[in-house]
């Protein structure tokens, strides 16, 4: 491991065991390593002696926002990656947990993590509501291009490109399942009255499950990539959410998860809102 | 007795050619989407293709039981019945899963209750098995009794030592096939394989929880929330099981007909257990998992002879999009239940 | 694929009880000629459509949607139309990039006097999926048609 990252490693450990001693928080959502794979694994630490097992490294690929739902009514410590943080401004926007029952870790000048092509999409470097920060703050902004892989496609080749990823799609729901975005109490893709989408799994289904689910993240997907890591498939649905992002950005000006106090996109609106592609 | 065979590696695609002629041969082969890289079964045609050297990271389950399956239609008033088009020959197939669909078998072939589909596709598939020459990724199936080279209820089980393939071509029908290739030495089979078992040895480690679990005290134990407190709740770990085996059964209507399907379904989702009126039993994530786990480890085998229903390929882990580990429940539970004074012995 | 001539499109048009539906009404007593294409599902606002509603229909064999609701500004209940105009154009923008004709998903304003507005927006709309053609699935496969559907109508 970097030394950056074991110097990261160990002030989260120092500041956990502080914050789980003192009792300020009830318990720390952080990432661990496994005791057989040695991969990491979203871990939970109550007792401040566990706080050695805390650690960051560019392997910690898990958005851990989501955790905060299951822990509403109590404090909460989180170690937040910048992206973790937005996410979390998200939930505040939307007022689905309190800014008090939240303590944020937030990790500073954050290089982006490994096989994770969405980072370099990423200009939020640093987090974006904090109470604690590790390691200095990066000075210089960047805004980086989100780039759209499938520009120099036709629509047909678009068309034939998402039937093809998405028939491989098995709908295990690891992508609206480790996306933090996906809050609703009973997804639309489990409900059967109405019934949105076949339960089996044939093309036809699956395009409309992936079109549902990104219609469902505009203007709430901060383009984290979380969906695409958990795919086990390999299936490239944030193609699909990634576009509506750059809309939004393009049209609306607007980011979702830089501003607690901002409404989502679909929250609000302006008079002058663009009627691009309407019929007049 | 077995008669034993030498392939070198660029030989296979003789053989498999040969085969073909009879068979639809499904092998691993490497595709790759996007940045990642995978090992999965389908049907091959261009033999030069095949990937033995790691276990695939789909199991070949669908072969026998498939995600949707078409069981007829309302408009015709009778079931169809699907009969085994052509013979499928599942081509390097692990031990862990050769003994998963010995898993399948008791559940699909009761004797009470046949499943004609799944009996219709296992008559017409034949497999031919690979032992492990060195462990993969995640996988612990010696720690369950599983042997990693174990070659039986198979008509050709093979060994891949590097260089060349060994054939065990045990079913006398096949051994056509194999004519024109040279025969190897036993003596030095044995020797290979005993090194790689002293490999496995090596490596291993060691699962003491009692099987089947014992039933309540594992059911109430406190642990369950803990290792399933990061658990996301999504159906990786069970579409990838090569032995799960739940399903449900739906009726689409598209355009004029209605279809009667047949889908795997998952433990882990929360519409599995969702009563009609509202009410759901397993309303946690940790009573899924509960579920999942004590279904493998302990109804199962109290229910069929003892033997879980798992085959320990590790694949519930390298698939989990939060690296939940299999092994860490079960050294969990053991650690539990050798704290709860006479579990062990009463069972 | 199917002859374009003779190919007569399912439309599923979602009108807002209180401009648009007003709209086809009037257009209808007044007798101007519009194309029978259209079948319309009355709703209270625009701003009540789901875009799941929207990417259903063509799940279940629509050629394409019409969404029309008031004027931004003359909405019944204030605001509806300002939040689905945002929804509208995301969804548009999903299917187009997701490679669904940009000519099925069509989306207006029609206020209660606007019956010959509504008349030549249903001609424009029919004349845009027609040029299109049948729409095949997300999965290309075709929906069953009617054979009368095919003909060119009864």
């Amino acid at each position: 491991m970097e030394n950056k990252y074991l110097e990261i490693s160990k002030k989260i450990q120092e500041e956990s065991r502080k914050l789980l001693s003192e009792g300020k928080v009830e318990r720390i959502i952080g990432f661990g390593r496994g005791e057989f794979t040695k991969e990491i694994t979203p871990i939970f630490v109550s007792d401040p002696d566990r706080a050695d097992e805390l650690l960051f490294t560019p392997e910690c690929d898990m958005m851990l926002a989501k955790y905060l739902l299951d822990y509403k009514g109590s404090k909460t410590g989180i170690v937040a990656k910048p992206c973790d943080t937005r996410a979390i401004t998200v939930y505040l926007a939307e007022e689905l947990i309190k800014r008090e029952e939240v303590f944020i870790i937030g990790i500073n000048d954050c290089e982006g993590l490994d096989d994770n092509d969405a980072c370099e999409e990423c200009g939020i470097r640093n987090p974006v509501v904090v109470d604690l920060e590790i390691g200095q703050p990066r000075k210089e902004e960047i805004d980086p291009e989100i780039k759209d892989e499938l520009e120099e496609m036709t629509r047909e080749e678009r068309f034939e490109y998402f039937q093809k990823e998405f028939s491989r799609c098995i709908r295990c729901y690891a992508c609206r399942e480790a996306c933090f975005v996906c809050t609703c109490d009973e997804c639309f893709a489990d409900s059967n009255q109405p019934q949105w989408v076949g339960a089996s799994i044939g093309k036809r289904d699956n395009f409309t499950f992936h079109l549902m689910r990104a219609m469902h993240m505009a203007g709430r997907c901060i383009n984290c990539g979380a969906c695409e890591q958990a795919c086990p498939e390999g299936i490239n649905m944030r193609a699909l959410t990634k576009h509506l992002y750059r809309v939004a950005k393009d049209v609306y000006q607007f980011e979702p998860g830089l501003d607690p106090e901002e409404k989502t996109l679909f929250a609000t609106y302006k008079l002058n809102d663009s009627e691009q592609g309407f019929l007049d | 007795m077995a008669v034993l065979k030498v392939l070198q590696k660029d030989e296979l695609g003789k053989l498999l050619e040969t085969l073909s002629n009879e068979f639809r041969i499904i092998a691993p082969v490497v595709r790759k989407y996007g940045k990642k890289e995978r090992v999965e079964y389908h049907q091959v045609e261009d033999f030069s293709e095949i990937h033995l050297n790691r276990q695939p990271d789909t199991p070949p389950k669908k072969y026998f039981l498939p995600q949707n399956e078409r069981l007829g239609e309302e408009r015709s008033g009778e079931e169809v019945t699907e009969t085994g088009d052509r013979k499928t020959l599942i081509f390097g197939v692990r031990s862990c899963d050769l003994s998963a669909i010995d898993i399948l078998k008791p559940v699909f072939l009761d004797d009470d209750f046949t499943d004609t589909y799944f009996q219709n596709r296992l008559e017409n598939t034949l497999m031919f098995g690979l032992g492990c020459s060195e462990r993969q990724e995640n996988c612990f199936c010696d720690s369950l009794g599983i042997n990693p080279l174990g070659d039986e209820n198979v008509p050709v089980y093979m060994h891949d030592d590097g260089e060349r393939i060994w054939f065990e071509v045990k079913a006398k029908e096949l051994e056509k096939f194999f004519t024109e290739f040279p025969d190897g030495d036993p003596k030095e089979l044995e020797e290979k394989k005993n090194s790689w078992l002293e490999e496995f040895k090596k490596s291993a480690i060691e699962i003491g929880v009692p099987i089947p679990l014992p039933e309540l005290v594992s059911f109430n134990a406190p642990f369950w929330k803990e290792v399933a407190a990061n658990c996301l709740g999504c159906g990786v770990c069970t579409y990838y099981c090569p032995t799960c085996f739940c399903f449900g059964f739906f009726w689409e209507k598209r355009e004029e007909e209605i279809d009667k399907w047949r889908t795997w379904d998952s433990c882990m989702f929360p519409l599995f257990t969702k009563h009609g009126s509202g009410h759901n039993p397993r309303e946690t994530q940790d009573q899924r998992t509960r579920q999942r786990i004590m279904h493998k480890f302990s109804y199962h085998p109290s229910n069929f002879e003892g033997v879980p229903a798992c085959s320990a390929c590790g694949r519930c882990i390298s698939q989990c999009p939060v690296n939940i580990d299999l092994r860490v429940i079960l050294k969990t539970a053991e650690k539990y239940l050798d704290n709860q004074e006479g579990v062990k012995s009463s069972g | 694929m199917a002859a374009k001539e003779n190919f007569e499109p399912k439309i599923l048009a979602f009108l807002c009880n209180w401009c648009s539906y007003a709209a086809a009404d009037l257009a209808g007593s007044s007798r101007m000629q519009y194309p029978p294409q259209i079948r319309v599902i009355r709703v209270p606002c625009s701003g009540r459509i789901d875009p799941f509603l929207l990417i259903r229909a063509f799940n279940s064999g629509a050629d394409g949607v019409l969404v029309s609701g008031c004027h931004p500004g003359d909405c019944h209940y204030l605001d509806g139309n300002y939040y689905a105009r945002r929804r509208f154009l995301m969804l548009k923008e999903l299917m187009q990039y997701a490679g669904i004709p940009e000519e099925r998903v069509n989306f207006t304003w029609c206020s209660a006097s606007e019956g010959k507005r509504f008349a030549a927006i249903v001609d424009r709309v029919v004349a845009r999926i027609k040029e299109v053609g049948p729409w095949e699935g997300f999965d290309g496969r075709g929906f069953a048609r009617r054979e009368e559907e095919m003909a060119g109508g009864k």
